[in-house]
């Protein structure tokens, strides 16, 4: 385990609040980063769903993420705080990790039930088409506080993120190049979330488009 | 006119803006992309009536005025609200209710005036002014019923950075296009061109034929190179302005009242506002009741051809093309921005849909 579970209560029917340290040995930290070690954002995730799917007894994984805002980088040996509320909706939840009182990460997850064919946390991690998709519109559209792993994949960007065609022509020009695919114009309006845009890369590119 | 065709071979989009002039110019024009437009007819009234008007043509010139500035507020509040970022007021003629146009101004900050330039409009109404002109004194006389309109338009807009003058070409007044630049050029003033497009029905002389689009793209581009600090156009401008087609047959018009889509762009936001502030979708477009297959109105161009980018980041000339427009619709429209030298010197093809 790279974490240690220091506690673990449920102080109300709908909270729970585990303190948690991280392992100076973790290997998270020999390669991110070389000669700065930080705790990655997707390492806080996993162990926010860790702390609710021991508490719950079942074996959950995180299915959807929504305004996740990383507020404080995390350092080997830090003791954190995991602080979680059940939503009205089954299996959502708001969570806040904090240190030394001090804000680290918030957000919303949508857990499920993991099944045999269920994509593993660090394969959602590594999508690699969704992560690339939004590193490109972060750049492009020069957007503020979110990474890739943070820009919910089924945002509407014209509704929620308040982009309009001009800038979702110029993402899709860079998708273009990015995995050599076709887009007609006819399409790229209605490549609306990372989401959308993924399923269509992935499409065009087993086709062979 | 008709342009040089490019080749069919495919640029990536790196390719082509790795170029250091394009990617200049593409990151000078892309910081506008934030802009919305939509369209307000201020006033039913108008102190000249021109042959071929566009306000006097439909049912829009029979909405009531709406002289309430509360009512006018509200609109524009609303409008900023829904993320309207420039305000284009024409119809019938602005300057005759200056207290609305304020208020417009004061809640959307960029926008744009269409006037015959006959009232001074006034000057902490801070938007891009386009004074129409329609030809030389005597023409105008008689498709205007206007005298000395030239020498008093100059005179109401001296040494004023808001305005521009707007050409309109009709195949009656091709030729007095160089004396009227030529004039705005001894007076220091700025010019871009206007193409005359017919209203839904009409028939008469000002209806352009293929000879005087012909003519017309022949002295636009004269003009451009003997006047180029006058004239605010690019060959691509007049590529797209004097072609047979019109511009939706070129570019497949984005307003509403050709474009059904309401996902995105125009489709979505634009609304031409009448007098009475009502606005009607299957109405709305920046030239209401003109025949569409016969626009080739600036206002309309600076519109349908700069949404159209992606088709024509296909190659490094139609996108240099493309962003000559952009540059020349920006410096035209937008208080501030400054047309640099063209990236093409010769026409090319609009690019096909891809």
């Amino acid at each position: 385990m790279w974490y240690s579970l220091l506690a673990l209560n449920k102080i109300a029917d709908d909270t729970l609040v585990a303190h948690v340290m991280v392992n100076e040995s973790s290997p998270w930290f020999s390669g991110h980063f070389p000669d700065n070690p930080i705790l990655p954002g997707i390492a806080q995730l996993n162990m926010t769903a860790d702390v609710i799917a021991l508490s719950k007894q079942e074996n959950l994984c995180i299915k959807r993420l929504s305004r996740v805002k990383f507020k404080r980088i995390v350092r080997p040996g830090e003791r954190l705080e995991i602080r979680t509320q059940a939503a009205e909706t089954p299996n959502l939840y708001t969570f806040r990790i904090t240190s030394e009182a001090q804000d680290v990460c918030s957000g919303t997850m949508f857990l499920a039930a993991k099944t045999a064919t269920d994509k593993s946390l660090m394969t959602i991690a590594i999508d690699k088409t969704i992560i690339r998709i939004a590193e490109i519109i972060i750049s492009e559209l020069k957007l503020e506080d979110v990474t890739p792993a943070t820009l919910d994949p089924d945002l509407d960007l014209v509704d929620e993120v308040g982009i309009d065609s001009m800038d979702l022509a110029t993402i899709a020009l860079v998708i273009r190049d990015e995995f050599g695919i076709r887009i007609d114009e006819d399409d790229y309006p209605k490549l609306t979330t990372i989401r959308i845009i993924a399923e269509y890369v992935d499409e065009k590119q087993n086709s062979g488009e | 006119m008709t342009g040089r065709t490019v080749s069919g071979a495919s640029s990536t989009f790196s390719d082509i803006i790795a170029d250091p002039a394009i990617r200049d110019r593409w990151e000078k024009v892309r910081r506008y992309f934030f802009l919305r437009e939509s369209t307000y007819d201020m006033t039913n009234r108008c102190n000249i009536r021109c042959e071929g008007c566009y306000y006097f043509t439909g049912a829009k010139q029979f909405a009531s005025e709406n002289l309430d500035e509360t009512a006018w507020q509200d609109l524009m509040t609303a409008e900023k609200a829904r993320g309207i970022t420039f305000a284009v007021l024409a119809g019938a003629e602005p300057s005759l209710v200056p207290q609305l146009c304020r208020i417009c101004f004061e809640h959307i900050p960029l926008g744009a005036i269409a006037t015959n330039g006959l009232k001074t409009i006034p000057k902490e109404i801070d938007y891009r002014i386009h004074i129409s002109a329609w030809g030389n004194d005597r023409t105008s006389k008689e498709t205007r019923k206007a005298d000395d309109m030239l020498a008093r338009q100059m005179a109401n807009y001296q040494d004023d950075p808001r305005a521009i003058f707007v050409y309109t070409f009709t195949p009656h007044n091709i030729d007095e296009a160089r004396q009227v630049t030529g004039i705005l050029a001894d007076n220091g003033r700025q010019v871009t061109f206007n193409m005359f497009s017919a209203p839904v029905g009409y028939q008469g002389p000002l209806r352009h034929t293929p000879d005087s689009l012909t003519r017309t793209g022949k002295m636009m581009a004269e003009l451009l190179a003997d006047y180029p600090r006058t004239v605010l156009f690019s060959q691509y401008n007049i590529v797209a302005h004097t072609s047979e087609k019109g511009l939706h047959d070129l570019f497949s018009c984005t307003y509403p009242r050709m474009n059904p889509s309401t996902a995105i762009g125009l489709g979505r936001s634009f609304r031409q506002y009448r007098t009475d502030l009502q606005w009607d979708r299957d109405a709305a477009c920046c030239v209401p009741d003109t025949d569409c297959s016969d626009c080739r109105h600036y206002a309309a161009g600076s519109a349908v051809v700069t949404a159209r980018m992606y088709r024509h980041a296909t190659g490094r000339e139609t996108f240099a093309a493309w962003l000559d427009y952009v540059d020349t619709y920006l410096a035209v429209w937008v208080r501030g921005y400054t047309k640099g030298a063209s990236l093409l010197s010769y026409p090319v093809t609009p690019p096909e849909s891809q």
